[in-house]
């Protein structure tokens, strides 16, 4: 079978399955859940995908398709509702399979399903026997094939015994399970083995899974099942990694991401703010001449603009020269150079050829914090100086190729006197998280004991992230934006909040928060992971549709603007965002794939009368002429050409900044995104449209996800349930809308009645914003009271009924029901 | 002298969320009793009070423990407003809901705190007054539909 076939097969399936709600019932129970449309999916993938790797013989036609749907349904029996109360534990525990009739008797009712898929009767027995075989039931297998039935060891009794395998495998909820698993005889010239990572940090873990996953392949190894701590791989042999290399192919590929980053995003990621850490990532910065140029021309932009130039342009030059001294205290911190040098460099470089009135002393005292008459003179100085040239302009212009000779030669000593490279460092450290196949001591743990037994004298012994040992002072503005300061909140009593009660870090945790700022800076993080695992072409197919649906941007509804959403939801259903029509969901960094070209391609079109005028590169006119919109797109992509026009340039690069919402390996996927607070949110009202946007983001991929939020760890075996979120919000009358259990959502609890809750919440909120009666955590006023309350405030409001509130009331007002029932009812009624 | 404050324990009181679905058959049975009640002159004011009618008058009677735990009292309270109100008394029905309602709540005050009794008698008023307006807005929906037809044809 083809592989579009299998494709299409899968897609029929999916919508079968998303038709009979299969998300909201549970397969596997206890801490690590998963639901029947996320396993079966899994399950049929990985049959189809094992039958590579056995000894098959004369196998009937149609082997893949019958394969797919006999695994796709073979936990139809989990449906029932003796099943789902037992699993729930709020039955008596019955798990037995159902009869292989009532499979029959499904395809009998789903004639449109079973002629869309193009099985035929022969076909629907043979599934239904695999069923019956898996299931132990020979007998009825053997009534089910009649004449047709080849003995034993025939061709439907091995296709379930492949099966099997792959429930087995996939129904393995932590990745070093599968070592334990006996393998089939099927499988006897392969063997499986497996990487583990102990801590999922978000960026540096999915760079060392890729780089673990690229050396399995390179020994011949195929990934085949993907869980958010590991992979699991088949092969011929064990995988047998070599650290060396490992440590190299980290760096290079931490390094590549650095160098590949967004240039929009880049000054964003290393400038902390002139009244903090002005550097915040010194690595960003000195990694390349690109982001010291980058950096150094958006600030001049930021802080020299015509209108302050006009104004007072000695205070534009003074918060330029401020940023300068930033880029010198960075510089110190990281070489072994001396300050004083480096600042008479600075001297000679910038202050002397722009003739500023400054000595090395007045230079060497310059902060944010001087005094203000002190801050005055300095800045007349400078607009004395200024006035020799005929404008201010000029005077920025010969100003800016100052800075960036300075930079450079920042740059320059960065790389020869460097005490520490922190991606080294970390290359060398991160390995140890790799628990498997490697097997490392606990060297941190004596580490953190002795600090903690001992004491120390300044900031927290262990990382408040992940508890390695602390080695740097946290960046508030890594974390948080606009945050000054990072205290613990773990201070002895009587003591006072100081300097040296600072949140530490380690130095993974400081790269991982730097690289994350190039990805996403200021914008809310989300894990999604799989349900316990995912599939190869599972993996492929939900990124292929992503790649397909998200085509048409200009169509999308942007995941950001959660009033938009709630909107398309209450209108028209919460399926309305199943089929991926997302904007941020646009893909991925570090694949240069036929959808980036489409939107580059579509920019191109968009412009194209113009923007030939504009290009530069290796390229005769004539050519130029004669390239058509997707060589152009393909041109501008591989840096072959350029945008010769700010504006344009500009453009172009948000166009491709889009790209970097999503940083995904097979493992898990990161995601950020910006979500709006409204003018009328508190810290509690925020975290609910967090969490709707985890439900939302928890429907569409049928995975798990983690709300990250500031001081929680990454370690991802706390997996209980759908979606994590912190139930800071202790107000008992909200569990109505997302029953919890341990800060987690289960499946069970039907989280589609709870997206369509919240977006009612959401648009009742905005109509009192409209009538200009929302106040300060309106949405949870919403939320607690009795949804009449709500309305007659509104009534009194305006004196008159809104037909269209009510109904978001009445939405609002419907209970989710704790148990499996409303699940078991509504597919009733379908 | 200074009175000693006696502080008592509420004993073997119910937690209002327990009470989730006698509450509901409480408001589920006052709205189906103020369907029937339509007043001679309607009132074109979308006050809760005018939307309640003798409902809302009844619960805070019932609140106050006007009539201490006797149901007819109440009852008839109501049926008194109900009949000033429209010119004729409510059927049979409509008083045994009404009726059943006050039992009801009777019973439950003695179940609950006081406070929580306060906040039960809240939840029910706006439950049933929210009930109404449901019926007004398909009302009001179903006449513009109505309207738009007759301009069509």
């Amino acid at each position: 079978m083809e592989r579009n076939d299998l494709k299409l097969t899968f897609n029929k399936l999916i919508g079968y399955a998303y038709e009979h709600k299969w998300h909201l019932y549970v397969a596997k129970g206890g801490r690590r859940q998963s639901n029947v449309l996320a396993h079966s999916l899994t399950v049929a993938d990985l049959a189809v995908s094992l039958l590579d790797y056995v000894n098959k013989t004369n196998l009937k036609q149609n082997t893949q398709k019958r394969l797919l749907v006999a695994a796709f349904f073979h936990d139809y029996f989990k449906l029932s509702e003796h099943f789902q109360k037992s699993i729930t534990h709020e039955g008596e525990s019955d798990f037995t399979h159902i009869e292989p009739e009532k499979l029959l008797d499904t395809f009998k009712r789903n004639e449109d399903l079973v002629n869309s898929l193009g099985l035929t009767s022969g076909d629907i027995n043979s599934i239904v026997a695999i069923y019956a075989f898996q299931g132990k039931k020979v007998e009825s297998a053997i009534h089910f094939l009649g004449s047709t039935y080849s003995g034993t060891y025939g061709d439907e009794e091995f296709l379930s015994r492949v099966l099997t395998l792959a429930d087995d495998l996939a129904s393995k909820k932590t990745v070093s399970e599968v070592k334990n698993l006996k393998i089939d005889a099927l499988l006897e010239h392969y063997t499986l083995d497996y990487h583990e990572i102990a801590f999922v940090r978000g960026i540096l873990t999915q760079i060392l899974h890729s780089t673990v996953e690229e050396e399995a392949k390179n020994q011949g190894l195929i990934p085949i099942l993907w869980y958010p701590e590991g992979t699991v791989y088949i092969g011929q042999k064990s995988l047998n990694l070599n650290i060396d290399k490992i440590k190299r192919n980290f760096e290079e590929m931490v390094r590549e991401f650095i160098e590949n980053a967004n240039e929009v995003k880049l000054s964003s990621a290393i400038f902390g703010g002139i009244g903090q850490t002005v550097i915040k990532s010194p690595e960003i910065l000195f990694s390349s001449d690109k982001s010291m140029k980058v950096f150094l021309e958006e600030m001049i932009k930021r802080y020299a603009k015509p209108s302050s130039l006009q104004k007072n342009p000695g205070e534009a030059v003074f918060n330029l020269l401020l940023i300068a001294k930033g880029i010198v205290k960075a510089l110190c911190d990281k070489t072994s150079l001396d300050e004083e040098h480096v600042v008479q460099k600075l001297k000679e470089v910038v202050i002397d050829p722009m003739n500023l009135d400054f000595n090395v002393r007045q230079l060497k005292k310059f902060a944010h914090t001087l005094p203000h008459n002190e801050k005055q003179k300095v800045v007349d100085a400078i607009n004395t100086s200024i006035k020799k040239y005929q404008n201010p302009e000029d005077f920025i212009k010969s100003f800016k190729v100052c800075m960036l000779t300075f930079g450079n030669w920042c740059r320059e000593q960065y790389t020869r006197n460097i005490k520490h490279d922190l991606i080294k460092d970390v290359s060398e450290l991160i390995v140890n998280e790799v628990t498997h196949p490697f097997i490392f001591d606990k060297m941190y743990l004596e580490e953190s004991y002795r600090a903690y037994v001992d004491g120390k004298s300044k900031g927290t012994p262990v990382c408040v992230f992940c508890n390695n040992k602390a080695e740097k002072e946290l960046v508030a503005s890594l974390v948080e934006e606009g945050g000054s300061e990072s205290f613990i909140n773990l201070l002895v009593g009587g003591s006072k909040i100081s300097g040296g009660n600072k949140a530490m870090i380690c130095k993974v945790c400081e790269l991982e928060l730097m690289l994350r700022s190039l990805l996403a800076n200021g914008q809310s993080i989300f894990f999604i992971f799989p349900q316990f695992n995912i599939s190869r072409n599972v993996f492929f197919m939900t990124s292929e549709s992503l790649k397909k649906e998200m085509l048409d941007i200009t169509e999308t509804i942007p995941l950001s603007d959660l009033d938009a959403l709630s909107r398309k939801i209450t209108r028209h259903g919460v399926y309305v965002v199943r089929p991926f029509k997302l904007k941020e969901l646009i893909f991925l960094r570090g694949e240069k794939n036929s959808n980036q070209m489409r939107i580059i391609r579509k920019f191109v079109e968009k412009y194209e009368d113009i923007i030939k005028g504009y290009l530069v590169g290796n390229v005769s006119k004539k050519e130029l002429e004669e390239m058509n919109s997707s060589e152009i797109a393909e041109a501008l992509i591989n840096g072959t050409l350029k945008i010769n026009n700010e504006e344009l340039h500009k453009e172009f690069l948000d166009n491709l900044s889009k790209f970097e919402h999503v940083y995904q390996t097979g493992n898990y996927i990161l995601f950020a995104t910006t979500i709006n607070k409204g003018n009328y949110d508190t810290d509690d009202t925020f975290l609910i449209r967090k969490i709707y946007l985890a439900l939302i983001l928890s429907l569409i991929f049928q995975g798990v996800v983690y709300v990250q939020e500031f001081n929680e760890t990454f370690i991802f075996k706390d997996i209980q349930g759908i979606v994590k979120y912190v139930p800071s919000l202790g107000i008992r009358d909200i569990e109505k809308y997302f029953k919890w259990k341990n800060g987690w959502v289960p499946i069970s609890f039907s989280i589609e009645k709870s997206v369509e809750k919240l977006s009612s919440a959401f648009q009742i909120e905005s109509y009192f914003t409209r009538i200009q009666q929302a106040r300060k955590g309106f949405l949870l006023e919403i939320m607690r009271e009795p949804v009449g309350k709500t309305l007659n405030k509104y009534v009194i409001s305006t004196n008159r009924f809104s037909p269209e509130l009510v109904r978001l009331l009445d939405k609002l007002a419907q209970e989710v029901d704790s148990h499996q029932q409303l699940v078991i009812k509504e597919v009733k009624k379908v | 002298m200074r009175k000693p404050i006696v502080i008592g324990e509420a004993q073997n009181k119910k937690d209002l969320q327990d009470l989730r679905t006698e509450a509901e058959e409480i408001q589920g049975n006052l709205y189906e009793y103020l369907r029937t009640y339509i007043p001679q002159e309607p009132s074109k004011s979308l006050s809760k009070s005018s939307v309640m009618g003798p409902v809302g008058k009844l619960l805070s009677q019932v609140l106050a423990k006007r009539f201490g735990n006797n149901v007819d009292p109440y009852v008839g309270f109501t049926v008194n407003i109900h009949r000033n109100m429209t010119g004729f008394l409510p059927s049979n029905e409509a008083i045994g809901k009404l009726r059943f309602a006050v039992q009801e709540l009777l019973n439950l005050s003695e179940q609950l705190t006081e406070r929580d009794f306060a906040k039960l008698i809240n939840l029910i008023d706006y439950g049933v007054y929210f009930k109404k307006c449901r019926d007004i807005a398909e009302r009001i929906e179903a006449k513009k539909v109505e309207e738009s037809e007759v301009k069509k044809e």
